[in-house]
C-alpha cells in the first residue's frame, strides 16, 4: 500500500545518484572505455 | 460487475470518436482477479499475525505478529523505534527496486525479515533502554498504523477514481461534438539547423562500429540513460528524415539508419536484460528479445519497420542480420521477421494482454509499441500478426488501462494488478503514447486522444501562434531538469511547442519555435560536441517532432514502402557531400540541398536515375547557372551548400 504514496522515479533517480556519490563513477558522461563490446566472439 | 458479464460496448459519437463509459468500473476483470488474489495473500498474513499477537501472545510471538501485521511492527512492541523506522525506509527501498529491477521478492523479504529479525531480538539489548522491555501501547498503534496505511491508499485510489468519473458527462459532451481540425500535413523544407543535426546523426552513425560516442552513458533501467532509447530515437528521427526530405536519394541515409540499427546488438545497449530477467522471472537467459523485455524487443521492431518504410531496404529481413552476442560467445540470431515473431508470442502467453517490459510490470507506452511492431510487420510484409492479435490488445487496454477520463494507466503489475504515479509521466497516466498515439493501429482511439489534447494544448497552442511575428516567437524557454536529472536545458521545452504546433497543424509556429530552439540552444559546434545544447535524449525528441513533418511516425507505419517518384540521385561522393534534401514534389524535377561534408569539393560527380527515357534533363544551381546531364551524369562544383533543380527541358 505504501506503493500508492512513493514516487518510484525520483526515489531511484536518488538511489542511483547515492550509488554514483559512493563509488565515485560518473553517473552520466558522453562515453565509456568499451568492454567486451559485442561479446566473445566478435 | 464479473470478470464473465460482457460490459456493454461504448458508444461512437457520430463524428466516429468513442465516448466514455458514463458508469466505468474500478478496475478491469483481470485486473481485480490479480488484486483479489493479492488481498487474499495479505488477509492470511493478518490472520497470523492476530492469532501470534492475540492467541499465542508471548514477546516473542507479539514480535514476530506485529511485524507481520505491519513490517517492522514488533520492533516498536520490543522497544526499538530505531529499528522500527529503519524497515519502514527498507520498506520504501524495496518498493523502489520492485519496481525498478523487477525484484519481486524484495518487500516479502523485509517483511518477513523484520518479523524474523524481531524474532531473533526478543531478548536482545536494547539502545538506552531495559533489557527485556516491551511497549504494550504498540499493539493498538500498530494496528491503527497498519489501517491508516491502507484506508489512506484506499482514500487515495477512490478520490481520484471519483474525480475522473465527475469528468465523464463534460467529456462526451465535448467529444460527442468537437470538429477535428483536418490534419493539414506541413511540407517544410530543411534548414541550416537540420543539416547541422543530419550531419551530427551521420557522425553519430559512422563512428567505429563499437563506438558510442555522442549518447549520454549511465545505468541502464529507468534514469533516462537508456542506450537503448537514445538509439531508437535516432533511428526514428533519421527514418522520418529520410521519408520526408530524401526520398529521391536514399543511399546516404540508409547506410547511415543501417548503422545506427546495427548498434542495437552491442552488449552494452542490451545487457541490462539478464540482470532483470534474473532478478524478476528467475531466468538467466540472456536472449533480450524472446521473453518480455517489450521496451526492448518491440521497440526495435518498430525501429525496423520504419527502416523499411523509409528506405525500402531489406537487410535486417535476411536471417541472423540482427546477431547478440552474450559475454560468453553464445549467439541469439535474429532478424525483422523473427523479432515481431516473438512480439506476438509474447501477447499469445500474456494473462493480462498486455505483457511486460521489466519482468512482471506492463506499461502502455510499451505495449502501444508492441502493437505498432506487429503493424508496421504487416503493411510492409503481408503478415497478420496485429489482426490476430487486435481484439484481444483492445480489450485489454479498454478494460484494464483505460480509466474513466480518457486516459490510461502508464504501468500495471502482471502479478497482483497493481498501478499507481510511479512518477514517470505526469500524473501517472496519459491520453495516448508510443510514437504513432493510436493513429496507426486504432485510429478511433487516436482520434479520441487528439481531441482531449486539443482541449488542452489548442488553447496554449493559439495563444503562442498569436506571438509570431515575422516568423519569430520571442521567448525564452526555461531550462528545465532532464529525464536523468544531472542537466538542465530549454530543449525540452522547445519540444513541446513544435509537438504541440504540430497537433493543430500550425506550421508558422512550428517553424518559430525550431528557430527559437535553435537560437536559445545552438552551440555552434559539431561532432563530437551536439549541435544544440541538450542531453541526448531530448536531441533525440527534437529531431524527432522537427521531421514529423508531412509523414510522421503513424503516417508513416500506415503508408508502408513507396518506391521514390520523379528522377532519384543515385551516386555521388557520398564521403564529400551531405545530401540534405531530394525531393521531387511534382514528380518529374528534382530539388536538391548539397553542403560540402570536410571542405569545398571540386568536380562532384552526380549520377541521376529514374530519369525519363529520352528526355533531356538541365541541372540549376541557385547561383544562377545551368549544366546540361548527359546520360544522366553531371558535374558540379560544391564550394559551399548549394541549392540545384534537375529539370526536364521543354519539348519543342
Amino acid at each position: 500500500m505504501i506503493s500508492m504514496f512513493v514516487n518510484c522515479a525520483k526515489a531511484w533517480t536518488r538511489l542511483v545518484r547515492a550509488y554514483h556519490r559512493v563509488t565515485g563513477r560518473p553517473q552520466v558522461t558522453l562515453d565509456r572505455p568499451a568492454v567486451a563490446i559485442r561479446g566473445a566472439r566478435r | 460487475m464479473t470478470a464473465t458479464q460482457a460490459r456493454p460496448a461504448p458508444t461512437t459519437a457520430p463524428n466516429g470518436i468513442p465516448l466514455l463509459d458514463p458508469d466505468p468500473p474500478r478496475l478491469g476483470p483481470v485486473s481485480r482477479r490479480l488484486l483479489t488474489r493479492l488481498l487474499v495473500a495479505l488477509a492470511l498474513v493478518q490472520v497470523a499475525g492476530a492469532a501470534l499477537t492475540f492467541g499465542v501472545a508471548t514477546d516473542a510471538a507479539r514480535a514476530v505478529g506485529l511485524s507481520l501485521t505491519l513490517p517492522g511492527g514488533g520492533f516498536l512492541y520490543l522497544a526499538r523505534p530505531v529499528a522500527f523506522l529503519v524497515t519502514a525506509a527498507l520498506a520504501v527501498v524495496a518498493l523502489v527496486l520492485w519496481w525498478g529491477l523487477s525484484f519481486h521478492a524484495a518487500i516479502p523479504l523485509v517483511w518477513l525479515g523484520s518479523a524474523a529479525v524481531g524474532w531473533a531480538l526478543v531478548d536482545g539489548p536494547r539502545l538506552v533502554i531495559d533489557r527485556g522491555t516491551t511497549w504494550g501501547w504498540a499493539v493498538p498503534v500498530v494496528y491503527l498504523l497498519a489501517v491508516a496505511v491502507v484506508a489512506a491508499a484506499v482514500w487515495k485510489f477512490e478520490r481520484r477514481f471519483r474525480t475522473k468519473r465527475a469528468k465523464v458527462a463534460e467529456l462526451n459532451e465535448y467529444l460527442s461534438t468537437v470538429e477535428l481540425p483536418e490534419r493539414t500535413p506541413i511540407v517544410r523544407d530543411p534548414n541550416a539547423m537540420d543539416a547541422e543535426l543530419l550531419r551530427w546523426c551521420y557522425d553519430l552513425a559512422h563512428q567505429p562500429d563499437d563506438g558510442l560516442k555522442g549518447l549520454d552513458w549511465g545505468e541502464q533501467f529507468h534514469g533516462g540513460t537508456q542506450l537503448r532509447y537514445q538509439l531508437n530515437a535516432y533511428c526514428w528521427a533519421l527514418s522520418l528524415y529520410a521519408a520526408n526530405h530524401l526520398p529521391n536519394a536514399p543511399r546516404q541515409v540508409t547506410e547511415a539508419l543501417a548503422k545506427l540499427v546495427e548498434k542495437h546488438t552491442d552488449l552494452r545497449v542490451w545487457r541490462y536484460w539478464r540482470t532483470l530477467n534474473l532478478l524478476g522471472n528467475l531466468d538467466a537467459n540472456p536472449d533480450p528479445i524472446v521473453r518480455d523485455n517489450i521496451m526492448f524487443s518491440a521497440f526495435l521492431g518498430d525501429v525496423l519497420n520504419m527502416y523499411e518504410a523509409a528506405t525500402g531496404d531489406h537487410r535486417f529481413d535476411e536471417a541472423g542480420s540482427l546477431t547478440f552476442v552474450w559475454s560468453d560467445g553464445r549467439e541469439f540470431p535474429y532478424d525483422h521477421h523473427s523479432i515481431i515473431e516473438a512480439v506476438h508470442a509474447n501477447y499469445e502467453r500474456s494473462d493480462l494482454g498486455f505483457y511486460p517490459c521489466e519482468p512482471g510490470w506492463s506499461f502502455t507506452v510499451c505495449n502501444v509499441m508492441g502493437a505498432q511492431s506487429m503493424y508496421g510487420h504487416d503493411r510492409l510484409h503481408g503478415t497478420e500478426l496485429w489482426d490476430a492479435n487486435r481484439d484481444s490488445w483492445q480489450r485489454t487496454l479498454e478494460q484494464e488501462y483505460l480509466t474513466p477520463d480518457g486516459t490510461y494507466a502508464h504501468i500495471r503489475s502482471n502479478h497482483v494488478g497493481l498501478s499507481w504515479d510511479t512518477g514517470e509521466v505526469p500524473g501517472g497516466h496519459y491520453t495516448a503514447n508510443g510514437t504513432g498515439r493510436f493513429a496507426d493501429v486504432l485510429p478511433a482511439h487516436g482520434a479520441r486522444a487528439r481531441a482531449l489534447d486539443l482541449r488542452s494544448a489548442g488553447p496554449a497552442m493559439a495563444g503562442l501562434s498569436a506571438m509570431v511575428s515575422e516568423g519569430t516567437l520571442d521567448l525564452e524557454m526555461p531550462e528545465e531538469p532532464e529525464r536523468h536529472r544531472t542537466r538542465s536545458s530549454a530543449l525540452p521545452g522547445w519540444n513541446k511547442v513544435i509537438g504541440g504546433a504540430n497537433l493543430v497543424g500550425d506550421g508558422a509556429l512550428a517553424e518559430a519555435a525550431m528557430d527559437g530552439a535553435a537560437r536559445q540552444c545552438a552551440t555552434g559546434q559539431r561532432w563530437p560536441e551536439r549541435p544544440l545544447a541538450a542531453g541526448s535524449s531530448a536531441l533525440g525528441g527534437h529531431m524527432i517532432v522537427r521531421w514529423s513533418t508531412p509523414l510522421g511516425p503513424a503516417d508513416l507505419n500506415q503508408r508502408g514502402y513507396v518506391p521514390p517518384v520523379g528522377p532519384v540521385l543515385d551516386d555521388t561522393a557520398w564521403d564529400d557531400v551531405l545530401v540534405v534534401l531530394a525531393r521531387s514534389d511534382d514528380g518529374e524535377s528534382l530539388d536538391l540541398h548539397l553542403e560540402p561534408r570536410r571542405g569545398p569539393v571540386a568536380a562532384l560527380p552526380l549520377a541521376f536515375t529514374n530519369l525519363e527515357p529520352g528526355r533531356a534533363y538541365r541541372l540549376e544551381c541557385d547561383d544562377s547557372t545551368a549544366s546540361s546531364v548527359e546520360g544522366g551524369s553531371v558535374t558540379v562544383d560544391l564550394p559551399e551548400a548549394r541549392s540545384f533543380r534537375l529539370v526536364p527541358e521543354v519539348v519543342a
